[in-house]
């Protein structure tokens, strides 16, 4: 069921930024289609900065960063075309109404063409109630936003996506029904990294599970391997102890 | 707990990046805008005094036929205006000087007249400077002081101690106005020591009292300004709204408001122009002369008529006798009858005049700005007090060369009956060294106060009303 | 995908009151200032009707500038009665000044409002372009797309650009077609030409504003900082700068003051009247000499000024407010070169009516005086603060591109 090609590939990635501050350590990470990866770890540890990286927000200091295949950092353009992207706590357009944001993202990924009942699908697919659809997005409650979130992922219906603490500040219905959609995107063969605090979630969702402790992955473990350990210990005993690489 | 609130607003003040920013422009704007007035008000007087010699020179030597056939004029200069260097106001737009004929009085070119290239920008001065840039600051520096600490949660954080919401507001004010007056302050005595050690009159007459005056009321124009700062910033929930709301308002009170009441007196009580003025005067006086010549020429060939030549010349002859007072006494009614009805166009203009100025004033008075360019301008000897106080001083004048100077030359104008015309003159001599010299009664402190009741009124109305407004709306502010 | 990003930009400014308020201000100010510039206008044209010298009369006076509705300039100035006379030309000052209720606040003409006012307005448009985006996260979303930095910001410099300029000459043209009912108000075709043109100088204007706006948004992390940044450097750049390059140019170049002058030309008139007495035979010899001499100290002192005003007109264009109300000014044939060129005409037209015998009792020739056409005001300057304009737009977008290229979008 899984393919060997990476969607997503981080290949010995570090950053420092200019105040000296080493955020990424040599990191090296993967994940396929049909695959969630989710990174956990403390504010701080380097998850955002992995993401930001894979976005070209920021250069990296070394290594590279591939989405299907394509180096990020020579041509990230390119590479934008096969990435979605949700990030934390989105204001999104307040005057705009949800539609008229979800057409906007839509254009700028490159999907032109589309009417206004493919974006009522996609908003009815994240459960977002049809009354709010030509509501101005100022009024919404922050779960309301992150569904507009990730319907604008979803629009652009590419091959990788990329959540940054997507379920922070979320109520625990609205949580679950973000993890609905997840593992059906996941089903239709995205590829999906996902940075969080959320460890439960983490197990409950993630193919693989990735630590993170200043800068580096100092754990990963499939799914397979976590229905055997607890993954709160394992979490708690990497956050005491030194860091060490896997 | 006040004091507390007042040092740390001031301080929070000073450490922000827009401070050094604030006391650069005022330590380097208003001593440079003073002291360059400055220069420009000694060329003035050079120039007044030298256009002041020239004209007595030229009075002295002046004679009555001179004065009768036109060739030279009186001029009377009005003074520039010491405290100018402090602001502009009309001074370059008034007559340097008014020539006074026997058919009224003109308007010389103004200051500005031959140099108005250089103002096509416009002018920097110390008021112009506190009513558009400090006043602009203040509000900005206003702008955030509740709304931002909203925003940053320290709101929420002070107001969980036991310290009351008026305190927190009075000691905002204190604080934040503080920390901007003193700079201004700094900057205005730079400026003075400036104008000092470029031999200003500083210390005569009532000038440091005017000075104080302008100073006073400059600082509270910036407080007045900062208040509404702080009233916007209470009755926002977002420190851009309140900036927005800010701009939208300072560029209201500025720019719109002002332009506006002038626009609106213009349009509700249009005035005819001056030159349709003096033609309609010109006209008037033309056919009463013409209507008095033929009277004259009627009545001279009623006497004459039958006398032998030589009888109009011969000051003994019966009808000579008889012609003497008749002429004088159409002369008489005539000069009255025409003083009286350019009189009465004089006033009905000045009267349309007067109610369209009266009511733009009023109407900009809604403005704080312009309520301090006035008062301010009134207080320098540069605004519309002086303006009246010149023109006064100049009707007076025209009256009084009227019964000393105009009335003694004579002009005799007569068209007979066969339409032929004949002129005459007699003019009786006059000492002009003696004649009384144009000056203009300059505004007192106290009556300039008075006059500018409305201006005073309306800086205290702004001052006070956001205050309160401030005080009601902060006292029920959502800290959330 | 820029015009994805510009229509988006134009739908938010549609969508919010900000863009109404401002817009609905700016028509009110457009208008009323329209109106009553014109009724200043007809107003002065009916005085004009009234002093128009009579055929044989030496006087030399222009009739009103149409285009002095838009740009009133130095018309005050242009429109004065010049006559001449054996002392040199006495200048008469319109009504103009006199009637002013407030001289402490300019003449509200288009120049102004589009100088002071649309300035702020195309600030408002663009303080919080970027730093906004980066405090709603779209910021993010925005670049997670194939977007490049530079598309994304001239998308948004041209959906603010049209946003600006759409309403802005379509409130400008409602109030000329509201202006051209009245009949007497007429632009001629050429005139209707020099007002295009100023228009497009006033977009170039405000398009700076913008591009400044879109700079400083983008080196700011708060919107509400970026605003206050900007109002600072908007009171530099509009009310103080334009000043003091002439402050400063009065310090360098020092003009002889009326006593120096009135001194000067005492001496050349005792001297010459002196010799006309003891010379009999050369009379107007000497009165020729004595007029030339006084033309050569005025055309001395003229040249000073002349000085003076280019110098300080240098020192004002640190000030893009100041080249555009040059440029404006000139175009529309009230600028101060227009206004140089006149005195200029004046004394030729004096020695005209001199050699005439006019003062002897000849018919005076008619003053003759056509404005600069557009080319000639282009090529004297014009075009240097026009480009000047270009050049403030060139270095604020290309710092604004700096910026956004190295902004932390986090």
């Amino acid at each position: 069921m899984i393919p060997a090609n990476p969607i997503l590939k981080a290949d010995d990635l570090s950053k420092r930024y200019e105040d000296g501050v080493l955020a990424l350590d040599h990191l090296n990470l993967s994940v396929r289609a049909g695959e969630v990866y989710c990174l956990l770890g403390a504010n701080g540890a380097g998850k955002t900065t992995t993401i930001n990286l894979f976005l070209n927000f920021i250069p990296p200091t070394t290594g590279t960063c591939f989405i299907n295949g394509i180096d990020v950092t020579k041509d990230p353009l390119e590479a934008k075309k096969h990435v979605a992207f949700v990030s934390e706590n989105v204001m999104l357009y307040g005057n705009f109404t949800a539609r008229q944001n979800l057409d906007f993202f839509a254009k700028l990924g490159g999907k032109s063409g589309l009417t206004r009942n493919d974006y009522y699908r996609v908003m009815r697919r994240v459960s977002l109630q049809e009354k709010a659809f030509e509501q101005r997005v100022k009024n919404f409650s922050k779960g309301m936003r992150q569904k507009l979130g990730i319907s604008i992922a979803i629009i652009k219906d590419a091959p990788a996506i990329l959540l940054d603490e997507p379920t922070s500040g979320l109520d625990p219905k609205a949580a679950e029904e973000f993890q609905e959609i997840l593992s059906e995107l996941k089903n239709e063969g995205k590829a999906i990294l996902m940075s969080t605090h959320d460890i439960f979630r983490a197990k409950d969702i993630g193919d693989r599970v990735g630590i993170m402790k200043e800068g580096r992955l100092v754990m990963e473990r499939t799914r397979e391997e976590l229905q055997t350990g607890d993954l709160v210990k394992i979490y708690i005993d990497y956050m005491k102890s030194e860091p060490l690489a896997v | 707990m006040l004091n507390t609130i007042v040092k740390k607003e001031a301080l929070e003040t000073i450490v922000s990046y827009r401070f050094p920013l604030f006391a650069l422009i005022c330590l380097l704007l208003i001593p440079l805008g003073m002291s360059v007035n400055q220069a420009d008000y000694g060329k003035r007087v050079r120039d007044y005094q030298e256009q002041v010699r020239l004209a007595d020179a030229a009075a002295a030597a002046l004679k009555i036929q001179d004065v009768m056939a036109g060739t030279v004029a009186i001029k009377g200069f009005r003074r520039p205006a010491p405290l100018s260097v402090f602001t502009q106001g009309f001074e370059s737009t008034l007559p340097r000087y008014y020539e006074f004929t026997q058919d009224g009085f003109k308007p010389g070119e103004s200051v500005g007249g031959g140099e108005s290239i250089l103002s096509v920008q416009g002018q920097v001065d110390f008021v112009f400077l506190v009513q558009m840039v400090v006043s602009l600051i203040a509000l900005l520096f206003a702008s955030d002081m509740i709304s931002g600490e909203k925003e940053a949660g320290t709101l929420r954080a002070m107001l969980s101690n036991r310290l009351p919401r008026d305190t927190l507001l009075a000691g905002k004010i204190g604080g934040g106005f503080l920390a901007l007056w003193i700079p201004f302050l700094f900057a205005f005595l730079i400026g003075a020591a400036l104008l000092l050690l470029g031999a200003f009159p500083l210390f005569g007459g009532d000038t440091p009292a005017r000075v104080a005056t302008i100073f006073l009321a400059s600082s509270f124009f910036v407080l007045t300004y900062f208040v509404i700062g702080i009233a916007v910033s209470a009755s926002t929930a977002k420190a851009r709204t309140s900036l927005v709301a800010i701009l939208i308002l300072w560029a209201a009170f500025q720019l719109i408001i002002p332009k506006m009441s002038d626009m609106a007196a213009r349009l509700i009580h249009p005035v005819r122009t001056e030159t349709e003025i003096s033609l309609q005067k010109s006209l008037l006086v033309r056919s009463l002369d013409l209507e008095t010549a033929k009277e004259l020429g009627r009545q001279y060939d009623l006497i004459f008529g039958g006398a032998s030549p030589g009888t109009a010349d011969d000051e003994k002859s019966p009808e000579r006798k008889k012609w003497d007072p008749i002429r004088d006494g159409i002369q008489q009614r005539a000069r009255e009858q025409k003083s009286r009805q350019l009189a009465a166009i004089d006033e009905t203009y000045l009267q349309e005049k007067r109610r369209q100025l009266n009511l733009a004033l009023n109407l900009s008075l809604v403005s704080p700005s312009a309520a301090f360019a006035r008062f301010s301008a009134d207080v320098c000897g540069t605004g519309e007090l002086e303006r009246g106080k010149y023109l006064d001083a100049v009707r007076s004048h025209q009256n009084t060369l009227e019964t000393e100077l105009f009335s003694k030359v004579k002009r005799t104008l007569m068209i007979h009956g066969g339409g032929g015309t004949s002129m005459s003159f007699t003019a009786m001599p006059v000492d002009t060294s003696k004649l009384p010299k144009f000056a203009i009664t300059p505004a007192s402190l106290a009556e300039t106060f008075k006059a500018d009741g409305r201006s005073i009124f309306s800086l205290a109305f702004w001052l006070i009303v956001p205050f309160g407004f401030a005080y009601f709306k902060f006292v029920k502010y959502d800290v959330r | 995908m820029v015009g994805t990003i510009a229509r988006k930009e134009i739908a938010e400014n549609l969508l919010s009151y900000k863009f109404f308020v401002v817009i609905l201000l700016s028509a009110v100010l457009i208008f009323t200032s329209l109106f009553v510039m014109a009724r200043d206008y007809t107003g002065r044209v009916a005085d004009y009707q009234l002093i128009k010298p009579k055929p044989g009369e030496p006087i030399a006076v222009l009739p009103p500038n149409p285009l002095s509705v838009f740009a009133k300039g130095l018309e005050d100035s242009l429109t004065r009665s010049f006559e001449p006379n054996f002392n040199g030309i006495e200048a008469r000052t319109g009504r103009s000044s006199a009637n002013n209720v407030f001289a402490f606040f300019p003449a509200p003409d288009f120049v102004y409002i589009v100088k002071v006012v649309l300035s702020l307005v195309a600030l408002l448009f663009g303080f919080d372009l970027i730093s906004r985006e980066r405090e709603a996260g779209t910021l993010k979303l925005v670049l997670a797309n194939p977007v490049s930095r530079a598309t994304l910001l001239f998308g948004k410099w041209l959906g603010n650009m049209l946003s600006l300029g759409v309403p802005f000459f379509l409130i400008t043209g409602l109030g000329l077609v509201v202006l051209s009912l009245d009949p007497s108000f007429r632009l001629t075709a050429s005139g209707f030409g020099r007002l295009i043109l100023i228009l497009a100088v006033s977009l170039a204007y405000l398009a700076l504003f913008l591009s400044l706006g879109l700079f400083i948004s983008s080196v700011t992390r708060r919107s509400a900082s970026s605003l206050v940044v900007l109002l600072l450097i908007w009171a530099l750049l509009v009310f103080v700068l334009p000043n003091t390059g002439t402050l400063l140019a009065r310090q360098i170049v020092e003009l002889p003051s009326v006593r120096a002058m009135q001194e000067k030309r005492e001496q050349i008139w005792t001297r010459e009247i002196l010799l006309t007495y003891s010379d009999r035979g050369n009379r107007d010899a000497h009165f020729k000499t004595m007029i030339d001499e006084i033309d050569l100290l005025e055309e001395d002192y003229r040249n000073i000024f002349d000085r003076l005003v280019r110098l300080a007109k240098s020192l004002n264009r640190i000030s893009p407010s100041a080249a555009f109300v040059y440029a404006a000014t000139e175009i529309a044939g009230t600028g101060a070169g227009e206004e140089s060129r006149l005195k200029r005409e004046v004394v030729r037209y004096k020695n005209q009516v001199l050699e005439s015998g006019t003062l002897e009792g000849n018919r005076a020739p008619a003053f003759m005086y056509s404005y600069r056409s557009v080319g000639t005001v282009m090529a004297e300057g014009g075009l240097f603060d026009v480009a000047w304009l270009l050049v403030f737009n060139i270095l604020f977008f290309g710092a604004a591109y700096a910026a956004v290229v190295r902004y932390d979008v986090r």
